[in-house]
């Protein structure tokens, strides 16, 4: 129990920082990236490529991840900046995005799952438990990286810039805040967090093209519980969905554990429709009531 | 436009109404009777096709909204029709009734949370059910029989050349019912939800009630197009209800033109000719090139390839241009 826990909340930390990088991207943007999950499996590409050019895997993940971020970026400028502020459009732009890249992997790299070089080998043992040392460091590393993201967004010129559009467009346009610009640097370390969860916690599995689907389901129920558009929230939320899912491996049999994040996801619109739709039925008791005594 | 309207004009619009439905089945009928049985073949996918363009255009031409779960409503109906007939020896007709309803009253129940949540919170929802579909087809054995899939049987009467023509009729149908809606002071007051609900909620109007009656009818077409599919396919699987089929749709209405159903069958026609023309590529080719095709018209053409047919016919409206949205 204790065992699955702890395995959850570091696994949990790899989802976090998936979404992050889709909430950051929803907060100034106000679009839905459905290719994140690409930018995800490219990230373990660029491992899987670096990797062979002989380079130590600390430094493949530092280029890959770079790679992605620098990718994503330079898509948003030539492709999504146009349309992005048509919400159908802009959805539609970075699902072919993804199908797109989906596709090109698969025709230049074929469909067996190959492996991935892996950061360390091993058990990481603590208090009776013991952890993949692989998923400890990624999660470490994640823990590392949302700090990072927070003192870029509170302390660094670009990361006031960021949240000022995330804020209130308008405001910020008006105080001289180059959107665009804001926009492109935004996209970019948002491709760059998912690419550096796919070069971590990648090489727990083998790569496919494909592998970037589930990241993409877990990551959008882990931003709408989180909050949308909130970075700190995701990172609760992935925590929260890799314990729900640890757990789940103890009672559900093979293939329905994919359904608890669906679950959670379908729930966490409920709940929030719902505390909506509450609230109004309120509001409208309320003010009968405020009438029934005015007119006694 | 004057604010009585005579019988005469009524019977103008129900006249354009049925052009383009009565010149779908008369060329179907045409490439039954006189192509040879791989056109025919062809012909009914593009009714599939249209019928699940179709189906979508409800939800992004005249509700404003993206659904990325309409595989769900596609593939139940199959499994709908298949288990009436494997496990209870309904015939097809009553099956495929039986389907339409099922899947009928799947998509109101779904519509009583979808009519009063918007953009993200609709999209994911919509997402989250393919997905939790995907996962129940293939993992729910006792019922669905798993990655294997159920087999539907044919009737006799249902051949190889009556289906596209059933088919053809039954899009028909559909597409009239849209034209009419879309004409009627029903639709108008539907497209001044879609455009401004605060407002038209002002105004004195409910909502929620004309966008759950349309997130029903979209169901319900792609219910018909499930049935369609599953006779022609002659089986029901996982990758039935898959985001595949979700996706495509929502690709065709996109690629076509969302501004008018029209677009929805110039999208389905783009999508089935695709394949034929690229024959010598494999199939990773290309979904690349419908991808690329995707992308680029998103980008250089906001309103589809129907939207190129307006714009040479000069009949592009100001409404019909980008909608943008307001600051934040």
């Amino acid at each position: 129990m204790m065992q699955q826990v702890v395995t959850g909340v570091i696994l949990g930390l790899g989802y976090g920082l998936a979404a992050s990088g889709l909430a950051l991207i929803f907060g100034v943007m106000r679009v839905i990236n459905f290719a994140q999950g690409e930018f995800y499996m490219l990230g373990a590409l660029g491992l899987l490529i670096f990797a062979t050019f002989g380079l130590p895997t600390w430094a493949a993940i530092l280029l890959a991840v770079a790679a992605v971020g620098l990718l994503g970026a330079l898509l948003f400028r030539w492709l999504i900046l146009d349309v992005v502020d048509d919400e159908i459009a802009g959805l539609m732009i970075t699902y072919g995005i993804s199908l797109l890249v989906v596709s090109l992997v698969l025709e230049f790299r074929g469909a067996t799952p190959e492996p991935l070089p892996r950061l360390a080998e091993g058990v990481f043992r603590f208090g009776g438990n013991a952890v993949p040392m692989l998923l400890t460091i990624a999660g470490a590393v994640a823990v590392a990286a949302i700090l990072g993201l927070h003192s870029f967004l509170t302390r660094s010129g670009m990361g006031l810039m960021i949240r000022a559009a995330a804020s209130n467009r308008m405001g910020a346009e008006v105080s001289g805040v180059p959107f665009a610009r804001t926009q492109i640097v935004t996209f970019g370390l948002g491709a760059a967090l998912a690419g550096l969860a796919g070069a971590l916690l990648g090489p727990q599995a083998f790569f496919t093209s494909e592998m970037g689907a589930p990241i993409l389901a877990k990551s959008f129920a882990v931003v709408v519980l989180g909050g949308l558009g909130s970075a700190r929230g995701a990172f609760v939320a992935g925590i929260a969905l890799g314990v729900l899912e640890a757990l789940a491996v103890g009672y559900a049999p093979g293939g329905w554990q994919g359904l608890v994040a669906y679950i959670l996801l379908i729930a966490s619109i409920l709940i929030a429709f719902s505390r909506v739709e509450f609230a109004r039925w309120w509001r409208r008791r309320g003010i009968g009531r405020v009438a029934a005594k005015v007119s006694a | 436009m004057s604010a009585q309207t005579t019988p005469r004009d009524r019977a103008a619009r129900v006249g354009a109404s049925l052009s383009l439905p009565a010149v779908y089945v008369l060329v179907t009928i045409a490439i039954v009777a006189f192509g040879s049985p791989f056109s025919a073949q062809l012909s009914l996918n593009l009714t599939v096709f249209a019928l699940l363009a179709l189906s979508l255009h409800i939800i992004v031409g005249m509700l404003g909204e993206v659904s990325f779960g309409h595989g769900a409503f596609l593939g139940s109906a199959g499994y709908v029709l298949a288990i009436a007939m494997d496990r209870f020896d309904y015939s097809f007709g009553l099956a495929a009734v039986l389907a339409v309803l099922a899947v009928g009253a799947f998509a109101a129940v779904f519509g009583c949370v979808g009519a009063r949540i918007h953009h993200v919170q609709f999209a994911m929802l919509t997402f989250a059910m393919n997905g939790a579909a995907v996962i129940v087809a293939s993992n729910a054995r006792g019922v669905t029989n798993g990655e294997i899939g159920i087999t539907v049987g044919r009737p006799d009467w249902l051949t190889s050349s009556s289906l596209p023509i059933i088919g053809a009729v039954a899009f028909g149908v559909c597409y009239f019912a849209i034209s009419v809606l879309r004409r009627s002071t029903w639709g108008r007051t539907a497209a001044a939800v879609r455009e401004n609900e605060p407002l038209s909620e002002s105004l004195g109007v409910k909502p929620w009630k004309y966008r759950h009656a349309l997130i029903t009818l979209s169901g319900v077409f792609a219910a018909v197009a499930g049935v369609l599919f599953s006779a022609n396919l002659r089986i029901v699987g996982p990758s039935s209800v898959g985001f595949y089929y979700s996706s495509v749709g929502l690709l065709l209405v996109v690629v076509g033109g969302r501004s008018h159903p029209a677009g929805a069958v110039i999208g389905a026609a783009f999508f089935v000719a695709l394949p034929e023309l690229l024959r010598e590529t494999s199939s990773t080719v290309q979904i690349a090139i419908f991808a690329t095709v995707l992308i680029l018209s998103i980008k250089y053409l906001p309103l589809g390839l129907h939207g190129v047919w307006q714009n040479l016919t000069g009949r592009v409206r100001a409404s019909a241009a980008r909608p943008q949205r307001l600051v934040n």
